[in-house]
């Protein structure tokens, strides 16, 4: 055991003063930054400035946690955090992979960007020295090639590369960033603010061991935990079918999101289930750092008129219905394919696919023309209009330079009503999950500081009943009482404040969901071991849960500053009709008196005005955030 | 009458059998089916009969298969 007094590392890089970047801080912990632990929280320093998204005042923060890289499964996640130039709020996506543990063995807890390079550059970060190189050569390139050439100038096979495509370079506002090619911080435009600083790739490279205050312990935990997880039913489910195994149940029930959100039945729903992926495209399985799940699926498809690399991983359960159902699409290789363009060009897939979607919507309806599409007929089920679209977006050529704003921004400039034919919150896209049948996840969109998310919460399937898992194994955080998914009371808005704080630790910590309680097996008091033997800090889920809930405080705030209000917590309002056709037709629409005075409920709960949703001062004080008093009054 | 039961997802894997198989002499409801399945309530999304997506209340009258769906979570 190794006593260690744990410090933040940071890197702060100046890109416009090419010669005067500095590493800040040292190894003394800063005042500001301890008490949120990073990941998520390192949002907290763009509390001090107020840029625009793509200007050079922004920040870009890349940040791991104090616990990434530790060897227990599934904590690989680092969070990108700027403000974000798709919804002018607070910024933020996790990815997963092996960038952030590499990050860490270079010596380094966060990368902090700031300013604009005249010209392209990459950031190579080794053993803790950094150097600024020329990227002139790799602009306008895609990932795959990138990522080649770069492997290929530093002869180091071993080097992990965070980086932008094309969609990124032309400040596309949902590009997104991608490291291995297929691992993505995925929404919120941030991949547009490194292109905006003209930061095509950092990379990093370490090979000294990761702190861990008591490696014995950390090794023990480790174990127990990653036998559980592969004796886990729902682990070896996403083991052998990925995230996509959620698609037959989203079928079979009328719920999987299809033609815009305008029915949840998609006859040929069979084609896009994980069973008909395996039996089909499937190449072979990949997971992330220190986790045995595997979840990642990697498809190739090798046709005289159709390729897909495998480099690029394959498509998600969320890529599948927004590239597929969404657009009316049933062919998985063409689902394939869209996914390897939009992973070539760094393009969230999710916004991608939403907006092509609304626009099929607009075509239908006759309020664009094929002369406003360029020739293209944009109709539901057209495969190959929707990689048309793809390319066209990540160019930002004709139609595709409108759709580039995102589906908010496009429906204001088409105008005539195409309004009716979006569904976001905060201007970002709604993820494929629909609250009607998880109304807990409907007040997450609404509430998420950074726009619609369905990774804003645990979802509600998980304690609905007296032996679910999350009432089971989560009583320590005061959760005891089972919910129906499909409520919308106090009891689910109370379950629901502390499921969001939960999450944000998760998201703090760069822990992957499908690790940790309710979705696995890991439970509350591994993880506080993990914390503790990592770190050498004696944490408590009191203690945590106080981050998460200041991480959401701070965020609020930086909102409310930007000009967001109680009137931005919005949901969609297609959820407050019925299904259309199959199984559910007729049912399911959220009462809307229900579900606005759900918020006011919750706004109480977090010690918010239940009218404005602006924190309390008592509020801030409680969790020693005094230092933001002025900006709520 | 007869009840069939498959199971979707990962409820293949949690319970032994892919396909169990119940007789009744009296019509019997979902949960009273789960529970001489001994299946667990919180492993169940939805339930289907045929066409309808079903609560766990609803009566079956007469030889059916019953699809059972595991909760669903995002990530």
């Amino acid at each position: 055991m190794r006593r260690t007094n744990y410090a933040i590392r940071l890197y702060r890089k100046y890109l416009t003063r090419k010669s005067k970047f500095k590493k800040t801080l040292g190894r003394t912990p800063s005042r500001k930054l301890l008490p949120h632990l990073l990941g998520r929280s390192s949002f907290s320093l763009i509390l001090y400035v107020k840029p625009d998204p793509l200007s050079p005042d922004n920040l870009l923060i890349f940040a791991p946690s104090v616990i990434t890289g530790t060897p227990a499964p599934a904590i690989p996640r680092y969070t990108v955090c700027a403000k974000s130039p798709l919804t002018g709020a607070q910024g933020e996506a996790e990815a997963g992979g092996w960038w952030g543990p590499e990050l860490k063995k270079a010596g380094f807890d966060a990368i902090i960007v700031k300013g604009s390079s005249p010209t392209p550059v990459y950031l190579y970060i080794k053993d803790g020295k950094v150097e600024i190189k020329d990227a002139t050569h790799l602009w306008g390139k895609d990932t795959g090639t990138t990522q080649k050439i770069i492997k290929e100038e530093l002869a180091d096979d071993k080097i992990r590369i965070a980086q932008i495509g094309p969609a990124g370079e032309n400040l596309v506002r949902f590009a997104n960033i991608v490291n291995e090619l297929k691992h993505f911080n995925g929404r919120n435009g941030l991949g547009a603010v490194m292109g905006s600083k003209k930061l095509k790739a950092i990379v990093v490279r370490g090979t000294k061991p990761i702190d861990l205050y008591d490696k014995e312990k950390v090794n023990q935990v480790t174990k127990e935990i990653t036998k559980r997880i592969m004796d886990n039913p729902l682990s070896r489910d996403l083991r052998e079918l990925g995230t996509l195994a959620v698609v037959r149940g989203f079928y079979e029930g009328g719920c999987l999101p299809s033609y815009n959100w305008t029915t949840g039945y998609f006859k040929e729903g069979e084609n896009l289930t994980a069973e008909t992926l395996n039996k089909t495209i499937l190449k072979s399985t990949k997971g992330c750092y220190a986790c045995p799940i595997r979840c990642k699926r990697v498809v190739e498809v090798d046709e005289p008129n159709l390729k897909v690399d495998p480099s690029y991983g394959g498509p998600e359960y969320e890529t599948i219905a927004a590239l597929g159902s969404l657009c009316g699409i049933s062919d998985l290789k063409y689902i394939a394919k869209a996914n390897e363009l939009c992973n070539k060009y760094t393009m969230d897939t999710i916004s991608t696919g939403m907006v092509i979607a609304f626009t099929m919507q607009c075509y239908e309806k006759g309020l664009l023309t094929k002369k406003g599409t360029g020739g293209i007929e944009l109709t539901f089920g057209n495969k190959e209009a929707v990689l048309k679209m793809i390319e066209k977006i990540a160019h930002r050529e004709g139609l595709g330079d409108l759709l580039s704003q995102g589906s908010y921004l496009a429906a204001q400039k088409i105008g005539t009503g195409a309004e009716k034919f979006i569904h976001q919150v905060k201007g970002q896209e709604i993820p494929m999950h629909d609250p009607r049948l998880k109304t807990g996840v409907g007040l997450q969109y609404t509430l998420s500081d950074y726009g619609a998310d369905h990774m804003k919460a645990a979802h509600d399937t998980f304690f609905k009943d007296k032996d679910s898992v999350g009432i089971k194994e989560m009583k320590d955080l005061g959760i005891l009482e089972p919910v129906s998914p499909t409520d919308i009371g106090e009891k689910k808005v109370a379950l629901f404040k502390l499921l969001d704080i939960y999450w944000t630790v998760f998201d703090i910590l760069g822990i992957c969901d499908f690790g940790y309680v309710p979705r696995s097996v890991g439970t509350l008091d591994e993880l506080l071991e993990i914390i503790r033997s990592t770190t050498g800090w004696r944490a408590t889920w009191f203690e945590l849960m106080k981050v998460g809930e200041r991480s959401i405080n701070m965020a609020r705030i930086f909102n409310l500053r930007e000009g967001f209000t109680s009137k931005d917590d919005t949901l969609p309002e297609v959820f407050y009709h019925n299904f259309k056709g199959g199984p559910l037709d007729g049912q399911g629409a959220i009462d809307k008196n229900d579900f606005q005075k759900a918020l006011k409920i919750r706004y109480e709960l977090m010690g918010w005005n239940p009218d404005t949703g602006i924190p309390f001062t008592a509020k801030l004080i409680e969790l020693g955030l005094d230092w933001l008093i002025d900006e709520v009054k | 009458m007869k009840i069939s039961i498959k199971l979707e997802g990962y409820l293949k894997y949690k319970y032994p059998s892919n396909i169990l198989e119940l007789n009744y002499s009296k019509p019997v409801t979902i949960y009273k089916i789960l529970e001489d399945a001994k299946i667990s309530c919180a492993d169940v999304f939805f339930t289907k009969v045929g066409d309808l997506i079903v609560k766990e209340d609803y009566l079956l009258t007469k030889s059916n298969e019953i699809k059972l769906f595991p909760i669903i979570g995002g990530g």
